[in-house]
């Protein structure tokens, strides 16, 4: 039997052992290089501090109302962070009065925010807040800026037509089309004359009763002239109306003339513009209709 | 393999020579693989983010898409009207108001279309325009430097009753830090 080198295995095996030391350290270095890369929060704290503060510096030079809804999920979350058992990245947002703040999880946990300023309007206010949300809406209403962690937005922004006027001199007329709304008209008519009581024919608002759930503000489509103040207008009742009830199927659309009713056809040319309004009688009362047109008329003139 | 034999074989110096020959290979073999390795991954994974344009950007148009020299009648804004009472400096601070002034600056002129004569000019934080300017102009490279960005706008202004065709030149500069 031929006998075996063994001085020879002997060295080889110190070798491979040695080699196999060199690659178990090159796998760690590897691995803490790619954990280090994946776990990189202050990347991602930057990306979001700079990414929300150059939008809210559009947002403040933006006339009229606006709203973003701003998705913060994390995107980098893969297969590579699920095997490295890295956690989903969470940041608390603060919006100041001139600047974003990002932290990693929370302001308690994290030494060490990003953040990014953006520049101030004199004539626009910065409602500061936080989050810890990963989906936040940034809005603009009237003149001030702020952020919510609403999922969903639902500001509304009705036509910013000029149209100021002198209330004292308008007239406003309604109708109601149906026995029900019938209340609503009688109600609408003794809190309009706290706002107009003049001779010119203004505005005519009809009532009618919805067959549906929902509650529809039908604007005028088909006359140029006056699309854009019904607009306006239907847009300013549907918000007052959605203010009182959040949750409520509450939309403006433009008139459907296919399902025309007579007496409202010849009685809304005598006035400059005209509203139609099917009510869900069973969910909206006497008092929160007429005190939405009335408050609609007067943001409406100004 | 004992302790014994190991210490034996260490003065094997032919053997230890010949596996050193072939593990210089391997070893010079796996630096290389680690070097590509490190240059691929800082190659590819982007942790720098540079906003300097998209800042010149918002600034050009915080100025020129609002009503911070845009001319207003009953509260609508005419853009594209450059309303003479509103191109000057304290106006303009106001309403575009960095709460660091070094964070951006920039020099606005108004030249007339007809004669191509600039006849107004005003500033976004004039005194940090100044140090600015002459930083970017100085060659200098890295974090103290800064970038000047250009753009121009065709514009009507409104001088007293009169409107004008003109041209807006902006020169904005972002500090690179």
């Amino acid at each position: 039997m031929r006998r075996l080198n063994k001085r020879g295995m002997d060295d080889k095996l110190m070798f491979i052992i040695w080699e196999l030391v060199v690659v178990l350290m090159v796998i760690i270095v590897l691995t803490i290089s790619v954990k280090g890369i994946a776990n990189n929060t202050s990347y991602w704290k930057r990306y979001h501090s700079a990414d929300l503060a150059l939008m809210t510096d559009l947002i403040i030079a933006n006339q009229g109302d606006f709203s973003i809804n701003y998705d913060m999920k994390d995107i980098r979350h893969n297969f590579v962070t699920r095997a490295m058992r890295i956690d989903p990245l969470v940041f608390q947002i603060f919006l100041k009065e001139d600047a974003f703040f990002v932290y990693d999880q929370s302001i308690d946990k994290d030494r060490f925010p990003q953040s990014f300023i953006f520049s101030k309007d004199k004539d626009v206010t910065v409602s500061t807040s936080n989050t810890s949300n990963d989906y936040i809406v940034l809005y603009k209403e009237e003149d001030n800026v702020g952020m919510k962690d609403n999922y969903i937005s639902t500001i509304i922004s009705c036509p910013s037509e000029d149209t100021k006027g002198d209330l004292s001199t308008k007239r406003f007329e309604v109708m109601s089309l149906s026995d029900e709304t019938k209340t609503y008209g009688s109600y609408i008519t003794d809190r309009l004359q706290t706002v107009g009581k003049g001779y010119d024919d203004e505005a005519l608002f009809t009532l009618t009763t919805s067959t549906t759930d929902s509650t529809t503000i039908f604007y005028d489509s088909l006359n140029p002239l006056n699309q854009v103040r019904s607009e306006k207008m239907a847009c300013l009742i549907q918000r007052q109306l959605l203010q009182k009830f959040p949750d409520m199927k509450i939309t403006s659309k433009p008139y459907d003339m296919s399902a025309e009713i007579e007496p409202f056809a010849n009685q809304r040319n005598n006035y400059m513009y005209w509203v139609l309004i099917s009510v869900n009688t069973s969910q909206i009362t006497t008092t929160d209709l007429s005190d939405s047109i009335k408050n609609a008329i007067v943001e409406y003139y100004g | 393999m004992t302790i014994k034999n190991i210490i034996r074989n260490k003065k094997n110096k032919r053997g230890q020579a010949q596996y050193m020959l072939e593990s210089a290979f391997r070893i010079g073999f796996l630096m290389i693989a680690l070097l590509a390795f490190f240059l691929l991954v800082n190659f590819y994974v982007i942790n720098r983010i540079d906003t300097n344009r998209l800042q010149s950007e918002m600034v050009a148009d915080r100025i020129m898409y609002s009503d911070t020299i845009m001319y207003e009648e009953n509260t609508r804004t005419y853009l594209g009207i450059v309303d003479l009472k509103k191109f000057d400096e304290d106006n303009i601070d106001k309403k575009v108001n960095y709460p660091i002034k070094k964070h951006a600056a920039a020099k606005l002129e108004l030249v007339d279309n007809v004669d191509g004569q600039v006849k107004y000019t005003t500033y976004l934080n004039k005194a940090q325009y100044d140090i600015l300017y002459t930083v970017a102009k100085s060659g200098a490279q890295g974090k103290g430097d800064a970038t000047i960005y250009t753009k121009q706008y065709p514009v009507t202004y409104l001088n007293g009753t009169s409107y004008k065709y003109g041209t807006i030149r902006m020169k904005i500069i972002i500090p690179n830090s």
